[in-house]
């Protein structure tokens, strides 16, 4: 269309008007081009320079504050809502510590906890909290016994007293802890139906074989039938103590308040209790193969790997370096060469797990049968490559910009901060973690990722675990 | 208020979830409502506890718009979203998103498709550009399609068929919807996955996507001004389409209530569903809210009747609890699920709960009621913290026919059920549309 005004104005005119014409049509082609360009283009960057909104790092201003009776706490002052979260957990009172012969323990008393307390019974205490909003919940993970109190500012009063007299004075009446027994059970039960489960029991036992951390994470039917009221009370009497606590608190209350909560709360606790020690797991991680046989309608595989402690140098590098390899989004490597461009699986992930007694990378997929070799041989050429190549400049500042961009997504969800909040006790990050976090990742050097990709994303330490789907059990 | 344990056990058979508000006082939130010219609705929920925002597009299209045949379109479609369109090609969607530092996805339901992206504030900008373009441009490839026709198929198989409890969850649905297009998997079947094509999910874009079919909601640190600036920025230049087609839901009148036992050998603990047909929002709103009450009532957490009489008392199931779905633009479900204590046969569960189902309704006291009602809203305030939580509040709330005012006051509605209301709602449940089903573990077969 251009093309034919050119032509039309080119013929039987003075050179002058030549000239002017030739100008005008430049012009007329540089306004269409600009206009071709902004149609079928798409340039984020500008849209981000020409942004109504410029990119503002979220100011966490963590506090450390010491109670009148000596407790720590980590404190964030949130006045957005009339609410305060508060997370805390008993570090070395999770499922990996449960005695031998008492595997359960540590759920059992999580689930029975919010079941009375003092002179309330289990309805009695839950009607008290529903009707004034107060969310009290325990959880348990292999390292770790935790807990959450959610209130409303004005009922923060009340909140503290119902806490404290869980903590102190359970009831574990019997008709409770028979209910949470047969609810157990049949979570066992369940447990034998789903090939998810099966399977994650199956990759647990393998990789831990009788260290603690290889244990079913519900606990085992013979021990849970045995369990009462004593060993319950003796379970809070050695692991809720002030040695082993720590405390995150966030939202609308004053920092004298804040320290008057966690004295009314967990000042009376015993200083000590009992000490359970667990080794560090030895992982075989050289390279093979091991299976079992489940009906499902997929095939299953999940992929272990060396890697580092939290406070390590190469943390940062290995934790970026496998942002690129499979890190969040479809965008990932593995994504994109096993979802995106063949089409094999729903999802593909790799992660850099943290108990504290067991570092590794772990990572997994489930496909149709058909699809199966063909995935874990891609995930294999990249893993290689990976330690083979590294990343390019250009995918380590792609990685970078997620890091630091979705760095203020942390901030949305009350009960995440105050549980980030004991997160950066346990890990000694300091109380200006968050505040230096960004400089952290801008710091690390494409050296630095491509040396630990290069040591941890090493073919001959890729041990693969499969579910194969079989037609019946 | 659930405990965090009860993870492991897996209480409902593989049914859709759906929003469900568990515990206030004041506003539900501060929801400032407009409409660009083109039919756009657009719900702001200003929230500045940090410089983060979320952005959802909900389009009112889904799984009961397919032709019959088709499962599984309005799904396929929800991921070709992100394949590319004539500006953003195949690929570069997920690498914009990621390289932001944001978090994107979708999702589809029987109703509604809704895309949504979870990022810092300085980015806001970018997804509106990024997902008001593939409102008007999608591009739509051979080589595209395929790959996501597989990958759908694959998420079939992993989310609904790797449950032991799927295929009976599936048939429970068909049982009580029998021809209503509510019946049919939003997944569709892997057949109908793999018999779908390029030509048919570009007609349900073509018919379906567009401003006046969709709802936009921003919820974050943002405020209507720069909210409103922004919309007709980036979505106010869309062409509303004439092309779309209401639904004529059937009428389920007759009727019916029936019973399904089924055997399996792949699972080991008894499970007990019974589904009503009953009144959604959109089709009786006072309804609707003693029906949301009566649910809270018998058996939403461990203080409800049921709970307390067939799980601590009579010990005849180790859990128990009871859902009603309002949102949708036909018909609502109200729904009972239990895990039947071991040998506890179906019969007696079935006799146990009718028993207790009667008592209820004749133990219920104006007092009782308040009790409920304030467990209900006590906590409500709480979901004004996450702004994530209010864009699927507010944007699923919208969908299910509630305006501005109901939404922001659904506390002040939920305070004025009355007593006779709630009777009236378990009385509807005795006159409805109703099917039961056990699943239960085929022993020595």
């Amino acid at each position: 269309m251009v093309r034919r005004i050119y032509h039309k104005k080119s013929s039987k005119v003075p050179a002058v008007l030549k000239l002017i014409a030739f100008v005008a049509v430049c012009a007329l082609l540089w306004l269409v081009g600009e206009k071709v360009v902004s149609y079928f283009g798409f340039n984020p960057q500008k849209i981000n320079e020409n942004s109504m909104f410029k990119n503002t790092t979220f100011h966490a201003d963590v506090k450390e504050i010491i109670t009148r009776d000596g407790i720590k706490a980590y404190y964030l002052r949130d006045t957005n809502n009339p609410i305060i979260s508060i997370s805390f957990a008993f570090e070395n009172a999770g499922t990996a510590y449960d005695d031998k012969g008492e595997l359960g323990m540590a759920n059992m008393v999580a689930a029975l906890l919010t079941d009375g307390a003092g002179k309330y019974d289990s309805d009695a205490f839950k009607t008290i909290l529903e009707q004034n909003g107060i969310v009290i919940s325990f959880d348990t993970d292999k390292d770790d016994f935790s807990g959450l109190l959610k209130t409303l500012t004005k009922n923060q009063k009340l909140a503290a007293k119902m806490l404290k007299l869980v903590l102190s004075e359970p009831r574990f009446d019997s008709e409770d802890i028979e209910r949470v027994k047969s609810q157990f059970l049949t979570a066992l039960q369940q447990q034998k139906e789903y090939p998810q489960s099966q399977f994650g029991l199956f990759v647990n036992k393998s990789l831990f074989g009788n260290h603690a951390y290889g244990h079913n994470p519900i606990g085992e039917a013979s021990d849970i039938r045995h369990i009462n009221a004593q060993k319950l009370n003796d379970f809070v009497k050695h692991h809720f103590t002030r040695n082993k606590l720590i405390v995150g608190i966030v939202g609308d209350i004053s920092e004298d308040d804040a320290k008057r909560l966690i004295d009314d709360i967990f000042a009376d606790l015993p200083e000590t209790g009992m000490q359970v020690f667990v080794p560090e797991a030895r992982i075989d991680f050289a390279t093979r193969q091991e299976a079992m046989n489940f009906k499902a309608a997929q095939n299953m595989a999940a992929f272990v790997a060396p890697s580092v402690k939290r406070d390590n140098p190469e943390f940062y590098p290995l934790y970026i370096a496998n942002e690129v390899f499979a890190g969040q989004g479809l965008n990932s490597r593995l994504s994109k060469a096993v979802r995106e461009d063949k089409a094999l699986t729903y999802g593909v992930y790799n992660y850099l797990s943290l108990a504290d007694k067991a570092v590794m990378m772990r990572g997994g997929f489930s496909s149709t049968p058909e699809n199966f070799d063909e995935a874990k041989k891609i995930v294999t050429q990249e893993w290689a490559k990976m330690g083979a190549e590294g990343v390019s400049e250009d995918e380590l500042d792609a990685a970078k910009g997620y890091l630091l961009s979705s760095f203020n997504l942390r901030f949305a969800d009350i009960d995440n901060i105050s549980a980030t909040l004991v997160a950066m006790q346990k890990e000694n990050l300091g109380k200006d973690f968050l505040l230096k976090r960004n400089a952290y990742v801008q710091a690390v050097t494409l050296e630095e990722v491509n040396n630990a990709a290069k040591k941890y994303f090493d073919p001959q330490n890729l041990v693969w675990f499969n579910l194969i789907s079989v037609q019946s059990k | 208020m659930n405990k965090k344990w009860l993870k492991y056990l897996f209480l409902s058979v593989a049914f859709g979830s759906f929003l469900r508000i568990d515990s206030s006082q004041a506003k539900l939130f501060d929801v400032e409502e407009f409409y660009l010219d083109n039919g756009l609705q657009v719900l702001v929920i200003p929230n500045h506890k940090a410089p983060i925002v979320k952005h959802m597009v909900w389009y009112k299209v889904g799984a009961v718009n397919e032709p019959v045949g088709k499962g599984g379109m309005a799904h396929l479609l929800e991921h070709l979203m992100f394949r590319g369109t004539k500006k953003v090609k195949d690929g570069e969607f997920n690498k914009i998103v990621t390289e932001n530092g944001a978090d994107a996805n979708a999702f589809t339901s029987l109703d509604e498709t809704a895309y949504h992206e979870f990022a810092d504030l300085s980015r806001l900008e970018l997804m509106m550009a990024l997902e008001s373009d593939r409102m008007q441009n999608l591009n739509i490839t051979q080589e595209a399609f395929d790959k996501e026709q597989k990958i759908v198929y694959q998420e079939r198989k992993q989310v609904i068929e790797n449950n032991p409890t799927a295929y009976f969850g599936e048939m429970m649905q068909r049982n009580l919807w029998q021809e209503h297009p509510y019946g049919r998997p939003v997944t569709g079947t892997p057949d109908e996955i793999l018999s779908l094509t390029l030509d048919d999910v570009q007609a349900f874009y073509d018919t379906y996507y567009a401003p006046n079919n969709a709802v936009l909601v921003i919820a974050g640190d943002v405020d209507s001004v720069a909210a409103r600036t922004l919309a007709e920025k980036y979505y106010g230049n869309i062409a509303p389409r004439e092309t779309l087609k209401n639904i004529d839901f059937p009428k389920l009148e007759n009727i019916s209530s029936t019973k399904t036992l089924m055997k399996s050998k792949d699972i080991n603990t008894s499970r007990f569903v019974r589904s009503f047909v009953v009144p959604s929002f959109s089709q009786d709103k006072k309804m609707s809210y003693a029906l949301s009450v009566l649910s809270a009532y018998l058996g939403e957490g461990e203080t409800s009747y049921l709970y307390k009489r067939l799980v601590k008392e009579e010990q005849v199931a180790v859990g128990i609890s009871t859902s009603y779905d309002f949102a949708a633009q036909s018909y609502g479900r109200f729904s009972i699920s239990a895990v039947l204590s071991p040998n506890v046969s179906s019969q007696l569960f079935e006799d146990k709960l009718n028993d207790a189902i009667k008592d209820a309704m004749k133990m219920l006291t104006w007092d009782e009621l308040n009790i409920v009602k304030n467990k209900m809203l006590s906590g409500i305030v709480y979901l004004k913290d996450n702004p994530n939580d209010a864009a699927y509040i507010a944007g699923g709330f919208a969908l299910a026919g509630m305006n501005v005012d109901e939404i922001q006051n659904y506390d002040a509605n939920i305070q004025a059920v009355k007593f006779g209301d709630v009777q009236q709602a378990a009385k509807l449940l005795e006159n409805s549309i109703s099917a039961q089903g056990v699943l239960m573990p085929a022993k020595g077969d």
